[in-house]
C-alpha cells in the first residue's frame, strides 16, 4: 500500500476541535498546570501544521498530532523555572512538590508508564493507539500500565497502613 | 491484547486533572502561533544565521550527552537534579557545594560536579539538599581549561532561573579561571556584579562560579568576565527569554 504524504490543514483543524478537551486534560498531567496546557495544546498543532508536509503515513494523523502536544506539553513543563541559557545544554527544573499521595505516586512513575496512563485515563485511548503514540506494541502498553496500576496500588497501601 | 481499564485508577486520577469543559477550542491561536513562529523563523535566518548554526550545534552535542544518560546516584544522593525524570548528564565526580547564600531573606545553594562528558553541570537550589521545589534550576556546559577566543565555546556559561515561589531571579554560571568579576547587563539598562568563587578542589575542574539575583520582569542581556585587573576576558550575550514571565 501506498503511503500518503503531508497532511491537510483542514484534516489537522478536525483533529483539534474534535479532540480539543482530550489533548488539554493530557496536556494539563504532562504540563502541570492549565495555563502551561493550553499553551502546549497550541503549540503543539502549531508544529504539527508547520512539520505537515513531512507527514509519511507511518502513522495516522492522529497519532502524529498526538505526539506534537506530548512534546509541547514536556517543553512547558522543563523549562518551566529557566527562561533561557546561554552556553549551556538542555537544562533542568524541580518538580512541584508532591500535594497528594496519588499526585507523588504518579510523579514518581518511569516517564513512560506516566504518559501511557495519561492517554489510557485521560484521552481513553485503546492499547492499540497509545503504542502508536509511544510507540511501542500493544503488549508492552499492556505490561506498562500494569506497572503503573501496581506501582499506584501499592503506594495506596503503604498509606494505609 | 484487549484494552483493560483500572477503575480504581481511573476514579484517582479522575479528580487529579478534571476535564476543563469550559475552555472552549480557539483554532486562531493555533494559526496565530504558526505564524509568529514562521515571522520570527524567516527574521532569525536573515539576521543571525551564523549565530543560531552555533546554537544548533550545541543543542545536538547536549542532547547526545544527554540521551540515557543519568546521574550516578551515588554522588548526587539527595539532590533533586539527581532524579532520573530530570536526565541529568551522568556524574564523574561528587556533587559538591561551591556557594551558599540568601536572596531575599530566603537561603540558596549553588552545587557542581563534573559530568563525565566533560562538561560542567551546575545546580542552584532553593535551600538546601532537602528542597524538591520550585525555583531550582541546573545545566552542564564545556568551559574551556585557558581564555579561548572560539565564538563555540565561550569562557563563560550563563543558566537562568527563579522569579518562582517567592524566590527571585537569578543567573548562576561557571567561567574560565582568569574570570574574577562579572558585570550582568539587564534589560532594563542596570547592571549586577559578582564576584567569582573558585571551584572546591574535590571538583577537579579549572573553573569559577558565580551567581547574581535580578528583580522579577527584567532579563540579563549580556554577561561580561573580567580579570583581576579589570581586563575583559570575554562576554556573552542573551537572547530575551521565550515566555513572558508572571512577576508577583
Amino acid at each position: 500500500m501506498k503511503k500518503r504524504r503531508g497532511l491537510a490543514v483542514a484534516e489537522v483543524e478536525e483533529l483539534y476541535r474534535h479532540g480539543f478537551h482530550r489533548y488539554l486534560r493530557v496536556a494539563e498531567a504532562i504540563a502541570g498546570s492549565p495555563d502551561a496546557a493550553l499553551d502546549a495544546v497550541h503549540d503543539g498543532f502549531a508544529n504539527a501544521l508547520r512539520s505537515r508536509d513531512s507527514f509519511r503515513g507511518d502513522a495516522s494523523a492522529a497519532t502524529w498530532v498526538w505526539r506534537c502536544v506530548i512534546n509541547a506539553a514536556h517543553a512547558m513543563h522543563r523549562p518551566r523555572t529557566v527562561e533561557f541559557t546561554n552556553g549551556m545544554g538542555d537544562s533542568f527544573s524541580p518538580p512541584d512538590p508532591p500535594s497528594t499521595t496519588i499526585r507523588s505516586a504518579v510523579a514518581a512513575l518511569p516517564d513512560r508508564q506516566r504518559t501511557a496512563l495519561f492517554l489510557r485515563y485521560y484521552a481513553d485511548l485503546d492499547y492499540d493507539s497509545i503504542g502508536q503514540v509511544l510507540d511501542m506494541r500493544p503488549g508492552t502498553v499492556a505490561a506498562t500500565l500494569n506497572k503503573a496500576h501496581a506501582a499506584l496500588r501499592r503506594k495506596l497501601e503503604e498509606v494505609r497502613t | 491484547v484487549t484494552t483493560q481499564n483500572d477503575p480504581l485508577v481511573r476514579s484517582l486520577l479522575e479528580a487529579e486533572v478534571p476535564p476543563r469543559e469550559d475552555v472552549a477550542p480557539d483554532w486562531g491561536q493555533v494559526l496565530r502561533r504558526l505564524h509568529a513562529t514562521q515571522d520570527s523563523a524567516a527574521a532569525s535566518r536573515s539576521r543571525v544565521r551564523p549565530h543560531r548554526k552555533r546554537r544548533l550545534l550545541a543543542l545536538v552535542a547536549a542532547t547526545a550527552v544527554l540521551v540515557g544518560a543519568t546521574l550516578a546516584a551515588a554522588a548526587g544522593r539527595g539532590w533533586w537534579f539527581a532524579n532520573p525524570d530530570t536526565d541529568a548528564p551522568t556524574s564523574a565526580s561528587d556533587v559538591v557545594v561551591v556557594e551558599t547564600g540568601t536572596w531575599s531573606g530566603q537561603p540558596w545553594t549553588l552545587t557542581a560536579y563534573r559530568a563525565t562528558s566533560g562538561e560542567i553541570c551546575m545546580a542552584l537550589t532553593p535551600g538546601g539538599k532537602e528542597n524538591t521545589g520550585p525555583g531550582g534550576a541546573m545545566s552542564c556546559a564545556r568551559i574551556p581549561e585557558a581564555n579561548t577566543t572560539s565564538p563555540d565555546l565561550p569562557p563563560i556559561a550563563v543558566l537562568t532561573g527563579g522569579a518562582q515561589g517567592g524566590f527571585p531571579a537569578y543567573a548562576v554560571g561557571a567561567a574560565t579561571d582568569a574570570v574574577r568579576d562579572v558585570e550582568v547587563r539587564l534589560s532594563d539598562g542596570r547592571s549586577a556584579q559578582a564576584k567569582t568563587t573558585a571551584a572546591p578542589a574535590n571538583l577537579d575542574v579549572p573553573a569559577r562560579f558565580f551567581a547574581v539575583q535580578f528583580k522579577c520582569g527584567v532579563y540579563p542581556k549580556q554577561v561580561i568576565g573580567r580579570s583581576e585587573d579589570g581586563t575583559t576576558i570575554g562576554a556573552v550575550t542573551m537572547e530575551p527569554p521565550s515566555r513572558s514571565v508572571i512577576c508577583p
